[in-house]
């Protein structure tokens, strides 16, 4: 191998474990707020794909009223999902929680397929809803940053808007554990995944703990929406694709853990990013796969939970 | 000195899981300042009646309630146990319950989770490490890695929390050694003169020596119940096994209880 050769592969390797490791960022924005839900309530959200396109959608809608710097949506955004979250769990899924349903007396299938079923359903209306409203035509947050790039060296580059997103990741999944592990709703929350009726004899009102945790877990949708819509186009049917990245992200992370959620984001997009350079573009989904079948098989607890 | 006061009232309460009626017609009073020692062989009912007095029976569609239960004067049959833990009641669940990946300030802060309290949660604390000084130095560690009589003491500490006036005390000397028991039960000796305490204890020896009244339960019913002055043992063991013609015998189904 001559110097020059040497020189070439290791500029591969360095852009393929960068960009590896932005687009893990971005994963991981996508899979918190379906870690959260699993992680507080056992609740299986299938829903949470179209959650983050309704928010794309959303950040468009109000920038089309609003034209302002792009993101200044998020300022709006972030809120109103909230919101929608706490009401959705308050009005809809505590009533048909597992920990609902068993009480209820009905079966334990029952009670494993409701949320499930549900969930599936506000999947389908959402998607349905957005064709009716906007079509299928697609969009996107039109900004200055998407052709962007950082220039390290004279070979390496890297998109300023994925370095952003994985700054983004990194610092919101961070306060997000720490508001979890520090305030007093926080370790409500903590209190009431773990034991439920306990947590109601500490006076939590486990209903509202619900609620709040769904409310983050769209709050987070919003973040991850707006940066799908700043980095690429999207459409009504687009969320089912992101159910399953955010799945395999939770599975390599560790159900529910949102430190192992950053962690497996960045596996996960490394892997798939050197399976890219190194195999071609083919090999980039079907590597992703391999990772999250032998991780199920060999560590189903997950890469990174004790 | 007045009539002492009342504190709780139970009229008639009947509690059901499903099919299964796990307390029948119970009636009790406790005036303030009173230890009850609520005693009953494995299946009696005696978590079931402090479930029921916390609200945890009338919580969904499995378990019912019927009957007048009053605390301080005030109707709590109807209420959550998130309302009732406000009003003043607090239990020590049988098995401890602790939230298990938290440390032990962590479990106790979870007690003063209510906005009232957070105010006084630190003064609170501090009370708490007074009165368990082996919790002050733990006060970092992850509960499941400590000792069966010190997790007790984090699952009372954090019923304490809550500033309850009424303490229920669920079996809190299961599975600890002798000599655990006995620092547990020296350090509830000074929680005595501030609260009313109801303990279901198994030992019967030690619940006499802790407790003024006794309640005998069987198989769903108080059989029993009066100032411990003036009970003998042989009342006592004679209601425990049913000897006393006293209730009907009555054959149940067995049902897998999950506590
Ligand atoms: N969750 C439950 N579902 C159905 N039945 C239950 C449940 N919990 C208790 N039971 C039944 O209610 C009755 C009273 O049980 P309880 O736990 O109150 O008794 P106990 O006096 O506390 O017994 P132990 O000394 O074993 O703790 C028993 O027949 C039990 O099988
Ligand atoms: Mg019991």
């Amino acid at each position: 191998m001559t110097t020059e050769d040497f020189y070439w592969a290791l500029i591969d390797l360095a852009n393929g474990l960068m960009t590896g490791a932005t687009l893990g960022g971005y994963y991981a924005l996508i899979s918190v707020g379906l870690a959260l839900t699993f992680g507080v309530m056992k609740l299986v959200n299938l829903s949470h794909g179209d959650w983050l396109i309704v928010a794309a959608y959303l950040a468009v809608v109000i920038l089309g009223l609003y034209p302002v710097s792009p993101f200044w949506v998020l300022l709006p955004l972030v809120p109103m999902m909230f919101v929608i979250g706490y009401v959705l769990q308050r009005g809809l899924l505590n009533r048909v929680s597992t920990f609902a349903v068993e009480r209820r007396g009905l079966s334990p299938i029952m009670a494993m397929m409701l949320p499930l079923l549900i969930t599936f359903g506000i999947s389908t209306v959402l998607s349905q809803a957005l064709q009716l409203v906007f079509s299928t035509n697609a969009q996107t947050i039109r900004n200055d940053y998407s052709f962007s790039a950082i220039a390290l060296s004279q070979d390496l580059s890297i998109s300023t808007l994925r370095l952003g997103f994985l700054v983004l990741a990194a610092v919101l999944i961070g306060a997000l554990a720490l508001f979890i592990q520090r305030t007093h709703i926080g370790r409500a929350i903590r209190a009431t995944s773990d034991d439920a009726e306990i947590a109601a004899l500490m006076g939590m009102r486990t209903a509202h703990v619900y609620g709040v945790a769904s409310g983050l877990s769209l709050m987070f949708a919003a973040f991850a929406g707006f940066m799908i819509g700043m980095s690429r186009s999207f459409q009504p049917f687009d969320g089912p694709p992101y159910l399953l990245t955010a799945f395999g992200v939770v599975v390599i992370g560790g159900l529910g853990s949102l430190g192992g959620c950053f962690l497996g984001g960045i596996v996960l997009g490394i892997t798939q990013v050197l399976a890219g350079t190194y195999f071609g573009p083919a090999a980039q989904q079907l590597a992703g796969y391999l990772l999250i079948l032998l991780v199920l098989a060999a560590r189903p607890q997950g890469l990174f939970k004790r | 000195m007045g009539k002492p006061l009342s504190i709780l009232s139970l009229q008639g309460i009947c509690a059901y899981y499903g099919e299964l009626q796990a307390l029948f017609d119970i009636d009790l009073d406790l005036t303030q300042g009173d230890i009850l020692a609520l005693i009953g062989a494995n299946g009696a009912g005696k978590s079931t009646l402090l479930r029921t007095l916390t609200g945890l029976t009338t919580v969904g569609g499995k378990t019912r309630l019927t009957g007048r239960m009053a605390f301080e004067g005030q109707p709590i049959e109807s209420l959550p146990p998130e309302r009732i833990v406000e009003m003043g009641i607090a239990l020590v669940p049988e098995g401890r319950r602790l939230f298990s990946r938290m440390s032990v300030e962590d479990n106790l802060l979870c007690g003063a989770y209510l906005p009232i309290w957070r105010q006084g949660a630190r003064r609170k604390l501090d009370e708490i490490y007074a009165l368990f000084p082996r919790l002050a130095e733990r006060r970092r560690q992850i509960v499941t890695q400590m000792s069966g009589g010190e997790q007790q003491m984090v699952a009372i500490g954090r019923a304490l929390m809550t500033s309850p006036r009424l303490l229920l005390l669920d079996e809190v000397s299961l599975g600890l050694s002798p000599a655990a028991v006995e620092e547990l039960y020296g350090n509830l000796q000074r929680l005595r003169n501030e609260l009313t305490i109801i303990v279901v204890e198994q030992d019967l020896q030690r619940a006499m020596g802790f407790a003024g009244r006794a309640a005998v339960m069987l198989e769903g019913r108080v059989v029993l119940a009066n100032d411990i002055s003036k009970l003998s043992r042989e009342e006592i063991t004679t209601a425990y096994f049913g000897g006393s013609g006293h209730a009907s015998p009555q054959t149940k189904m067995p049902v897998q209880g999950v506590h």
